[in-house]
């Protein structure tokens, strides 16, 4: 908010678990509420601006991020440092490092490593049923697509996006081709892949 | 008696896009002295498939996305269809439904780990030295 977001999202509690429920996003609407109707944050653009601290940090970031692109632009750029597991070994580093400080307590995680409590009275989590009815429905409904569509023209449409994805060439008007011919997204996902192939993460042992 | 490394497997499902609970745990196995074959993303057949070749003593799948019921029983399935269940140890953790829980260790899963203490550094390597202990002496 005082950083002058343009759109906030606060999450309900059991959002990590599944859609929400009405019960559940009532807390967090009320929170965006009285942000905006009490704290008056939403009538003055940026009010950090200016702050010697917020500056310094803003500044710090931004020149640790320059830092960040030009080690990469040296060694050949993002593509490369993918390719080369450079990328994702340091990411799964930092992460691994930075759980190792949360375990020792050198970062903070309040309810976790701080301020814990042991018979925590938690909130149930009530997650929305997987329906399989509606995977059958949606099963149902691709085998009837999948009938009643030219599947020669699907093959044709399917094949000339790979020709053009080897090609170089803009994808984007055989890709609009596969889906008028009732290709599935899943099919044209596949065609990606016999063109370019596909990345696996980095295999460490 | 010398000890043979254990080895561990970690991979999740195709269309999971979280990828921080992967790379800690496989930090946690490999700190523990464990060799940790990290697969990222792919399907319960092509983790089996993974498993014989790489000849593993545990599979782990981290999990967030959802469609864990019906991919872990697609999983054991296989592990069953190609002869590796008995002799493989079974992990899942991530975050799920509460009420999955109980589910998961019916469809095979040795160890399920929920967020929380539950699921320490300790607690999950130990589960892994226990559970691959006892299904090799089995």
């Amino acid at each position: 908010m005082l950083g002058g977001t343009q759109s906030l999202h606060v999450d309900t509690y059991d959002e990590a678990f599944s859609v929400p429920s009405e019960r559940t996003l009532l807390p967090s609407v009320r929170t965006q509420q009285i942000i905006e109707a009490e704290t008056q944050v939403t009538q003055v653009v940026d009010p950090l601006a200016g702050s010697f601290y917020v500056e310094a940090l803003t500044n710090e970031a931004e020149r640790r991020v320059l830092e960040e692109l030009d080690e990469i632009e040296r060694m050949g750029g993002l593509v490369e440092v993918v390719d080369n597991d450079w990328l994702h070994s340091k990411i799964a580093s930092y992460i691994q490092r930075e759980h190792k400080m949360i375990e020792e307590g050198k970062i903070k995680v309040v309810g976790r490593n701080v301020y814990t409590s042991k018979d925590v009275d938690l909130p149930p989590i009530e997650a929305s049923q997987f329906r399989e009815d509606v995977q059958k429905q949606m099963i149902a409904k691709l085998a009837r697509l999948r009938q009643k569509r030219d599947n020669e023209k699907v093959e044709n449409t399917l094949n000339a996006l790979v020709d053009t994805c080897k090609s170089g060439k803009n994808i984007m008007y055989a890709t609009v081709e596969c889906a008028r011919a009732d290709a599935t997204e899943g099919e044209m996902r596949k065609a990606f892949t016999r063109a370019f192939g596909t990345w696996r993460p980095p295999i460490y042992a | 008696m010398a000890t043979k490394k254990i080895k561990v497997l970690m991979g999740q499902f195709s269309l999971e896009t979280h990828t921080r609970g992967l790379f800690v745990v496989s930090g946690m196995l490999r700190d523990a002295g464990m060799e940790v074959v990290l697969i990222g993303n792919a399907t319960p057949e092509q983790i089996i498939e993974t498993a014989i070749q790489e000849d593993v003593d545990a599979i782990g799948i981290s999990t967030y996305c959802g469609g864990e019921l019906p991919l872990g029983r697609d999983l054991i399935d296989q592990a069953a269809k190609r002869g590796i269940k008995e002799r493989t140890a079974f992990m899942i953790g991530g975050i799920f439904p509460p009420e999955d829980e109980p589910q998961l260790k019916k469809i095979g899963f040795d160890g399920v780990f929920p967020p929380g203490a539950v699921s320490s550094r300790e607690a999950i390597c130990d589960f892994v030295k226990k559970a691959v202990e006892s299904k090799q002496s089995a």
